[in-house]
């Protein structure tokens, strides 16, 4: 039997193997001694078959709240459910072994005492096939992740990208309801990275099962997610497809995490229909998306996607915003541009197809549905300001909490 | 020549592998220690704990036969022991060690004693014992003792002695020394520098005896200092015990040396060159058997008939063949018992006896000064 | 729903087990620790303060014996034992280093069979390393007779000189296991780093150390409390060169007599305390970093490529070390055991095989060989798996006050020679109210094998926190997220990536039990000698020659069982097991 939702299979050959299960995660707490809570009265549902990915920077969370839906971490409180049974409150603790679930990790985990083709069938001994049948299986998964020549050597013998093949054969060789993937890209070669993302992606929706996945990387997010759910220090920020989080981030960490130009002081003007409210930029007056009322005249601040921003010659009549480029940088099919404004403030990566010279003035037309205006004196974020505006990077601030994600009970 | 060795290992692995599997034979190998360590364990808890029980049983029932504890430094106990469990059937145990971690075990023991003979030389333990109350007094075995006997059985009776030993005399290398000193005087004089060595009274048992004896000879504890300094001031070499003094003197660090006289005589006897001499003034070291007061009385009672049958001939005879180049050199104390041929008439050793109650309660502060001023 | 009618039913019995068993565990542990060392530990310090406890005295509550031990021979005992240790743990990390930095970082030839020897000297007994230099060294000894005259080197080593060198011998190994992990996980980057920035070599050295740190802290805290409790070299060298250390005095303390166990006590308080400080010192140094500071991220290390000049160099050091540690001591021992009983001299038509045949044919001499070789093979045995425990435990990224005390506790057992093991057994073992309660263990093998296993159990762990900490705990992770239960994900992962390590650590304690002598002799149950104890009472009764052979009959039992042990396991264990923990 078929679990409704449940996003169609490869085909009939997918044998043994989990259903895809609902994930619910409810008001679950976890914290560790001596720290500010890890996971922060965190809910959310995945449903069968869909793909979420949990985007944060480090110490947001995001590993510990995978390892407590694995099963490796227990909760503090709250209740995690899979397939709508309960498998983790403070009282009760379900071992990942019995989840029914596979896991990719970060530093591959892959066991060095055994080959490849021995490290993918040990996740196959829970599917009790004979000893021919799980090796063609075994076999068989290796080939498809393009390492059946390489079945007999030791992960050392292997380059990283082909460890992170075997690793993610072994969590896919058993056809598992559920699989989590902890940062799976994050210690490859850009390149790399890329391509076995879209191995990632076709291989999974080849077999359907539920997937939580998390990353820091917002491109690497939208590229693969049904649904992505943001998480600052413990707590769920956001939760909704990758559209509606690029095009309604609901706080300024989330637009900052998911790509900025840059931030722009303004003072609100008045409402211009719908959610778009007037403000002035460098005293010009510019239509912005407000998804908050806010005070007349009061100082405020204009988040700006980098795609909302349009590079003009500074005499054009569709400039809003007149500003020199500062630097210039070949992206390949064209420019990204640097764009001092008269106020000082600066946008990045504004894109053109022709070439800006260092020290031009140059004039920016603004996309209103890119441009969001916040209260200059934030409540939404948390007084993240210092959260680095580039969603890549790790700010090293943080990274003291990196242990808080790690080790295990 | 490394290949083919490590080709036939391979061989061999991969045969073994074929026969068993590899998670076969390691898991046969896994049961094998198991089972081991089980049965192991098994027999240990039968032999280990059955003990205490039957002692328990013991404390209720007087009849039963509880085992008797022998705690021994002689180096003939264990014939001693055996011979005496055929005679009598009383199951007998031996704790065999060094005087030293003997007296240390029962004093450990001091509120709970688990002891029930004990059979060591020298007199000063047994009378500190007896002091504490930790010696059964009163009892003295119906032998026919000879007049030496007489004068070390304590007044209390809370011991028995069982065979003399002297407490040191002197070995030499009669190739080095062609005229020996015949009296612990001489050991001054100049032609002996260097060549003479002792135990460490610290570490060595036997040797404690030995320097409360030669103070005692000098006249007192300050004479003794005097005449333990000159000796240092001539050269005298300290080793820990018997043995590596034996040893210096076989590889010719030193020529001569004051030893107990039934490790000289052992020593003597193997090596050509080798001789002993007996000096005027040497100190008697008796061996002696205490019995535990607090023991439960079958132990007591079969400590008694122990110490009986040690002194009785066989008991006897069997000290003095157990331990030949050792222990078994000593001079019985029961009229009609000869020592073993070779030895020298007790008679004409120059003996003297100290008082164990005197001397015995000054060890600790006669050794620390023994430590701080000589060996150092 | 498939899914719900059928994960229930698995949940019914998978819940509670795990989960019961982890909570029972700490527990568990602790009170084993309690048991088998804090209680019988904490009597016998207590017997310092409160002698008339168990009836060591009439006091309740005294300073007097504190008064005696910080004087005379025994203060200088302890103070001798501080400057000792000290010296010993710095010499022994730095020989250490330069190993460790051969094995780990060069490409010298042979890299696994210097590590397999650097085990061998762990395993070797110290008090056969003293015998074999004091047979070598003492005038007219064996060097004299190969027409050498060593009059200069033996005068130095019979003193502090030969005491520091042989237990340096003896703490290199420790240090060298401390420490080669982390040398061997530093990446190449951070002195890339370095001199890419202007740094020279030795600046270099000046960045990389401070990341070695916390490595070479737990070493120099792990020699010197092996080196502060050691017995082996107390009892011979130190003895014979008449050279006060603390454990000798502390050992005097209960062998002379009368016994006095309260100022044995106040030393032991010297010697906690000295490893307290030693700990303190460790604690301050590092300001609260741990083992772990090498992340998982770092590169593997480049190994730095010798010309021959320097292969021959580093060959040379390896030759020297081992000979001096390893070739000496057992050529001496061995030619000590052929030498005819009193012979006058050593010469070769001296050397006999009659000894041998003589330990064969006694069967008093065999029995002692068996009773410890199974005492040995279940308390060893008992360590490695309270060992892999704790250690563990105590690698945890997250060590909470629990583990904390758990380490300091082990290494300050470590720091106690066995005797105060032995005396704190009979202390608590043979209390009257334990046998009212039907408790009685003293005078049983169990209590003797008992007290192997506390005695074994601290430097177990110490040798495997090294390798625990290198495991990545994520490969335990893994193996339950792909459906291992609990014991299988040790069985199949941790326990194979430990396989080498556990294997030495096994043969450590196996030939630590083998040779134990101060427990032995305190608790060996009557009727049941054990083999030290049998060797003694051979040289105490001047048998010397056949005690010698005994010896060595029982050194050659124990690399036998090495030599077998390995070959099994060289045999039996899968690829994979014998790839994982070699040099490559």
């Amino acid at each position: 039997m078929r679990v409704p939702g449940r996003r169609a299979a490869g085909g009939g050959d997918v044998a043994p193997g989990g259903e895809a299960p609902t994930v619910e995660v409810v008001d679950v707490v976890k914290t560790f001694p001596g720290a500010p809570a890890a996971l922060d009265h965190i809910t959310l549902t995945c449903e069968p078959g869909r793909f979420l990915v949990l985007l944060g920077p480090s110490g947001s969370g995001k590993t510990t709240l995978l390892r407590t839906i694995a099963g490796i971490e227990r909760v503090s409180s709250g209740t995690i459910r899979i397939g709508g049974t309960t498998v983790g409150t403070d009282r009760l603790h379900v071992p990942p072994e019995r989840r029914e679930l596979a896991m990719v990790f970060q530093d591959y985990a892959l066991w060095p005492h055994l080959t490849a083709a021995q490290n993918v069938a040990y996740a196959l001994r829970r599917r009790r096939l004979g000893p021919d049948a799980a090796r063609q299986r075994t076999e068989a998964m290796l080939e498809r992740v393009g390492l059946g020549r390489l079945a007999h050597r030791y992960p050392s013998e292997l380059s990283g990208g082909e460890q992170q093949r075997v690793a993610l054969a072994r969590a896919l060789v058993a056809h598992p309801g559920l699989l989590l993937f902890d940062e799976p890209l994050s210690n490859l070669d850009a390149d790399l990275r890329e391509r076995l993302r879209v191995e990632i992606a076709t291989l999974v929706r080849e077999l359907g099962p539920t997937v939580v996945y998390i990353t820091h990387d917002q491109s690497e997010a939208f590229a693969l997610a049904d649904e992505v759910g943001i998480l600052q220090r413990g707590r769920l920020v956001q939760l909704g497809t990758p559209e509606t989080i690029y095009q309604h981030p609901a706080t300024a960490f989330v637009a900052r995490f998911t790509g900025l130009a840059g931030e722009i002081p303004v003072h609100v003007g008045a409402p211009a229909g719908d959610d778009r409210v007037a403000v002035t930029v460098a005293g010009t007056p510019v239509v912005a998306r407000a998804p908050r009322t806010l005070d007349l005249g009061a100082p405020a601040r204009m988040l700006v996607r980098p795609s909302a921003g349009t590079l003009l010659p500074a005499t054009s009549t569709d400039v809003q915003v007149l500003g020199r480029v500062r630097d210039v940088a070949f992206r390949g099919r064209g420019y990204e541009h640097v764009v001092e404004l008269a106020d000082g403030s600066r946008l990045h990566g504004l894109f053109a197809e022709e070439r800006w010279g260092r020290g031009d003035h140059v004039g920016v037309a603004l996309d209103p549905s890119g441009c969001l205006v916040l209260e200059a004196d934030p409540i939404g974020d948390d007084g993240l300001r210092g959260q680095g505006p580039q969603p890549t990077e790790e700010p090293a601030a943080l990274a003291v909490e990196e242990p808080l994600v790690d080790g295990i009970g | 020549m490394a290949t083919p060795t490590r080709r036939s290992l391979k061989e061999v692995r991969t045969r073994m592998r074929h026969a068993f599997g590899t998670h076969r034979a390691l898991a046969a190998l896994a049961g094998l220690l198991a089972a081991l360590a089980i049965g192991a364990t098994t027999g240990l808890a039968a032999v280990g704990l059955s003990r205490p029980a039957d002692q328990a049983l013991g404390t209720r029932s007087h009849a039963a036969k509880v085992p008797l504890i022998v705690y021994s430094a002689q180096g003939y106990d264990m014939n001693e022991v055996h011979a005496f469990q055929k005679a009598t059937g009383i199951p007998t145990e031996l704790v065999c060690d060094s005087t030293g971690p003997l007296l240390a075990r029962i004093a450990a023991q001091r509120n709970n004693p688990q002891w029930g003979l004990l059979w060591v030389d020298g007199n000063q333990p047994f009378a500190a014992l007896d002091r504490q109350g930790l010696m059964l007094r009163g009892f003295e075995p119906a032998v026919r003792w000879t007049s030496t006997a007489l004068k070390l059985i304590p007044n209390d009776k809370s011991f028995i002695p069982t065979g003399i030993t002297i407490a040191a005399t002197l070995i030499y290398n009669s190739k080095r020394i062609k005229t020996p000193p015949t009296d612990f005087r001489q050991l001054l004089l100049p032609q002996y520098k260097g060549l003479l060595g002792m135990n460490n009274p610290s570490i060595s048992g036997p040797t404690y005896p030995y320097v409360s004896g030669l103070m005692a000879y000098m006249g007192g504890i300050k004479q003794g200092e005097e005449y333990l300094l000159r000796l240092k001031a001539n050269g005298l070499h300290i080793f820990p015990t018997n043995g590596n003094t034996l040893h210096a003197l076989q590889i010719g660090q030193i020529a001569m040396a004051t030893i107990q006289s039934s490790a000289i005589i052992g020593a003597v006897e193997q090596t050509p060159g080798w001789k002993i001499s007996f000096f005027k003034g040497v100190t008697l070291l008796p061996s002696n058997i205490g019995i535990d007061p607090k023991a439960p009385p079958a132990e007591v009672a079969e400590a008694k008939r122990f110490a009986s049958y040690v002194l009785s001939h066989a008991g006897q005879q069997q000290m003095l063949t157990g331990d030949p180049h050792g222990d078994s050199n000593f001079w019985p104390l029961i009229q009609g018992e000869s020592p073993r041929p070779g030895m020298p008439a007790l008679s004409s050793v120059p003996y003297q006896a100290t008082n164990p109650y005197l001397w015995g309660p000054r060890e600790s502060s006669i050794n620390s000064w023994f430590t701080a001023h000589i060996v150092q | 729903m498939v899914i719900t009618d059928r994960l229930p039913t698995r949940l019914v019995g998978a819940v509670s087990r795990p989960g019961r068993l982890a909570a029972l565990g700490g527990p568990a542990l602790w009170a084993l620790f309690f048991l088998i060392l804090l209680l019988p530990i904490g009597l016998f310090l207590l017997v310092a303060i409160a002698p008339a406890v168990v009836g060591q005295g009439h006091a309740w509550f005294t300073l007097a014996n504190f008064a005696a031990a910080l004087q005379g021979q025994t203060l200088q005992g302890v103070a001798d034992s501080l400057v000792i240790s000290v010296i010993t743990a710095v010499c022994s990390l730095v020989v250490a280093l330069v190993l460790a930095w051969l094995v780990q970082r060069t490409t010298i030839p042979l890299r696994g069979l210097w590590t397999v020897l650097i085990w061998v000297v762990l395993l070797t007994p110290s008090f056969l390393t003293s015998l074999g230099w004091e047979r070598l060294l003492e005038p007219d000894g064996i060097l004299v007779h190969l027409g050498l005259n060593p009059a200069g080197v033996s005068g130095a080593f019979f003193g502090p000189a030969g005491v520091i060198f042989v237990l340096t011998t003896k703490g290199v190994p420790f240090a060298f296991f401390a420490i080669s992990a982390a040398l061997g996980a530093l990446g190449r980057e951070f002195e890339d780093a370095a001199r890419t920035h202007g740094a020279g070599r030795a600046a270099a050295m000046r960045v990389m150390l401070p990341i070695l740190a916390p490595a070479f802290w737990s070493a120099l805290a792990i020699v010197f409390a092996e080196t502060i409790s050691d017995f082996g070299v107390a009892t011979t060298i130190a003895a014979t060169a008449n050279f006060p250390i603390a454990t000798q005095t502390l050992f005097n303390a209960v062998d002379n007599f009368p016994a006095n166990f309260p100022v044995a006590a106040a030393v032991g308080w010297l010697l906690v305390g000295s490893v307290g400080l030693a700990l303190l010192a460790q604690s301050r140094a590092l300001r609260g970093r741990s083992y772990q500071v090498l992340g998982g991220r770092t590169r593997p290390s480049v190994r730095h490529r010798l010309g021959w000049r320097g292969t021959a160099v580093a060959l040379a050091v390896m030759l020297v070390f081992f000979g001096l540690s390893l070739g000496v001591p057992f050529a001496g021992a061995a030619s000590a055991s052929l030498v005819k009983p009193t012979a006058a001299v050593l010469t070769w038509s001296s050397l006999t095989l009659k000894n041998y045949a003589q330990v064969f044919h006694h069967p008093t001499l065999l029995g002692p060989l068996g009773l410890s070789a199974v005492l040995a093979l279940i308390g060893t045995t008992l360590a490695v798996v309270f060992g892999v425990i704790v250690a563990r435990t105590l690698t945890k990224r997250r060590v909470g006050p629990a583990a904390r005390m758990l380490d300091l506790l082990l290494l300050a057992t470590v720091g106690l020679p066995g005797i105060v093991l032995g005396a704190g057994y009979i202390f608590f073992y043979n209390l009257p109210w334990l046998n009212d309660i039907g408790i009685r263990l003293y005078g049983t093998l169990i209590l003797l094998d008992m007290a192997y296993l506390a005695n074994t159990l601290p430097s177990t762990t110490r040798l495997l926190v090294g390798p625990m900490a290198q495991v990545q705990f994520g490969l335990h992770d893994a193996a339950r997220v792909h459906g291992s239960g609990a014991l299988r994900a040790w069985r199949t992962t941790v326990i194979p990536l430990l396989s080498r390590s556990l294997l030495w650590a096994w043969l450590f304690g196996f030939t630590g039990i083998l040779f134990e002598l101060p427990i032995s002799q305190l608790l060996y149950p009557p009727g049941q000698e054990t083999l030290s104890v049998a060797i003694n009472a051979a040289f105490a009764n001047y048998s010397y020659a056949p005690g010698t052979t005994l010896m060595v009959v029982s050194v050659a039992f124990a690399v036998g069982v090495v030599g077998i042990v390995l070959l099994l396991f060289r045999l039996l264990a899968p690829r994979g097991w014998q790839r994982v923990g070699r040099a490559r």
